[in-house]
């Protein structure tokens, strides 16, 4: 049967058997007709009155629509199996909320923290990580190290590098001032690293420069000699 | 601290935050992972697995629903995909009980009580469902949830989440019965 004939004559409540059955095994009627029981319930009751339906079968069909009224109850009072079956709904009702909720064991929530805390985005992970690693002193004077490393002879290159369409005598000039303020911030970087460990002496240097030559024991002091005249 | 702003918290990473919202949906979440695989290890594990999943998507959330309802839609499906999975291998595997998964619990010494013993007897009958209805009677019997937030997490029109709450209902009366309920 075509659902469109059974919703239109759930509209005009002329429903029969054929129509009863359409709608136990079609959502889209069965919600239709539900709208419909929800919006005139008194038609509804006229309707299943009238009916020619086995009542056993009205009352499992009103139960799917959720009406609740003194018919009904009158059938489920005659007839055993109906009787049961509205019990047994009545006392799911009063139960079901028992299954509600359920106590887990005591650490469920330590280990959801734990296994969730392993389970951060990778960013958040790599910045956790990142800040345990700062706080170590030794984090620090690495970190100097390296920007000194960095600053100094990459940067330093790329600069010359940079200049070369200037006049020959005004290179060296520019050249030596943008590494000074290069060298000024380098030893800014590296005084505030010191401060950040507070329970470390602060190492007196003039320039990351020379400490790293003192570090590495003057293996280029031709090449830091040129660079840093 | 209130439930928006505990889930604000929990947005910004605040660690506190997210084992206060694990604390208060605790409960619901394991009695919601009860009702599909009736084991308490394997309730754990799928409770577990919820709220990693809740961790991670948590951004996501963006207060348009309840909060219960989109957590709620969250648990259903990393409690399908664990179904899934563990049909898949128990194809593969022929010691594992098939039918396993949805067999009713054996009463424990807990069943003593009454409540469990009602609580015992509800995932029997609930087990013997198909898995429309007890998906159904969990999401609104249970859970409590509307029928517009059902309908949303189900993809299916209000009308039609109606319907198959009173078919389930229906299912669910009838299979008490046939179990000889305490009522």
């Amino acid at each position: 049967m075509h659902c469109q004939t059974v919703q239109s004559n759930i509209k005009l409540n002329q429903l029969t058997e054929i129509h009863m059955e359409h709608i136990r095994n079609c959502d889209t009627c069965m919600s239709c007709w539900v709208d419909q029981l929800g919006s005139v319930p008194d038609q509804v009751t006229a309707f299943i009155k009238n009916t020619s339906l086995d009542p056993c079968q009205a009352l499992q069909t009103r139960l799917i629509g959720g009406i609740d009224d003194d018919l009904l109850q009158e059938h489920a009072d005659h007839c055993k199996p109906c009787g049961e079956l509205v019990a047994a709904l009545d006392w799911a009702d009063n139960n079901l909320t028992a299954l509600r909720e359920d106590i887990p064991d005591p650490n469920f929530v330590a280990t959801v923290i734990a296994v969730t805390s392993g389970s951060r985005p990778w960013w958040s992970t790599m910045m956790k990580k990142l800040s345990q690693l700062a706080m170590r002193p030794r984090f620090a004077l690495e970190a100097s190290f390296v920007m000194s490393i960095v600053l100094f002879p990459f940067v330093g290159d790329l600069i010359e590098h940079r200049l070369t369409n200037i006049p020959t005598d005004t290179t060296p000039f520019i050249t030596n001032q943008i590494q000074q303020k290069v060298q000024q911030a380098g030893i800014l970087s590296f005084q505030w690293t010191q401060l950040q460990i507070g329970h470390m002496q602060p190492v007196q240097v003039e320039s990351p420069w020379k400490w790293y030559q003192s570090m590495t024991h003057s293996e280029t002091k031709g090449d830091s000699d040129e660079r840093n005249p | 601290m209130q439930e928006p702003q505990l889930i604000e918290a929990c947005q910004r990473n605040d660690a506190l935050a997210w084992e206060q919202l694990v604390r208060n949906y605790q409960n619901r979440v394991f009695g919601f992972a009860m009702t599909f695989v009736h084991h308490r290890d394997d309730a754990h594990d799928l409770a577990q697995e919820i709220f990693v999943r809740v961790y991670k998507h948590l951004n996501s959330y963006d207060g348009s629903s309840s909060f219960q309802a989109w957590l709620f839609a969250l648990a259903r499906n990393c409690c399908i995909d664990r179904i899934r999975r563990n049909k898949v291998r128990s194809r593969f595997m022929a010691h594992v009980d098939e039918e396993a998964e949805f067999t009713c619990p054996q009463p424990t010494p807990q069943d003593l009580t009454e409540t469990n013993n009602h609580r015992s007897m509800l995932q029997r009958a609930l087990a013997t469902l198909s898995e429309q209805s007890r998906e159904m009677i969990v999401l609104k019997e249970i859970q409590g949830l509307k029928f517009r937030e059902i309908a949303d997490m189900l993809g299916i029109p209000e009308g039609t989440a109606k319907s198959r709450s009173g078919r389930a209902r229906l299912d669910l009366a009838q299979a008490l019965t046939r179990l000889g309920y305490g009522g």
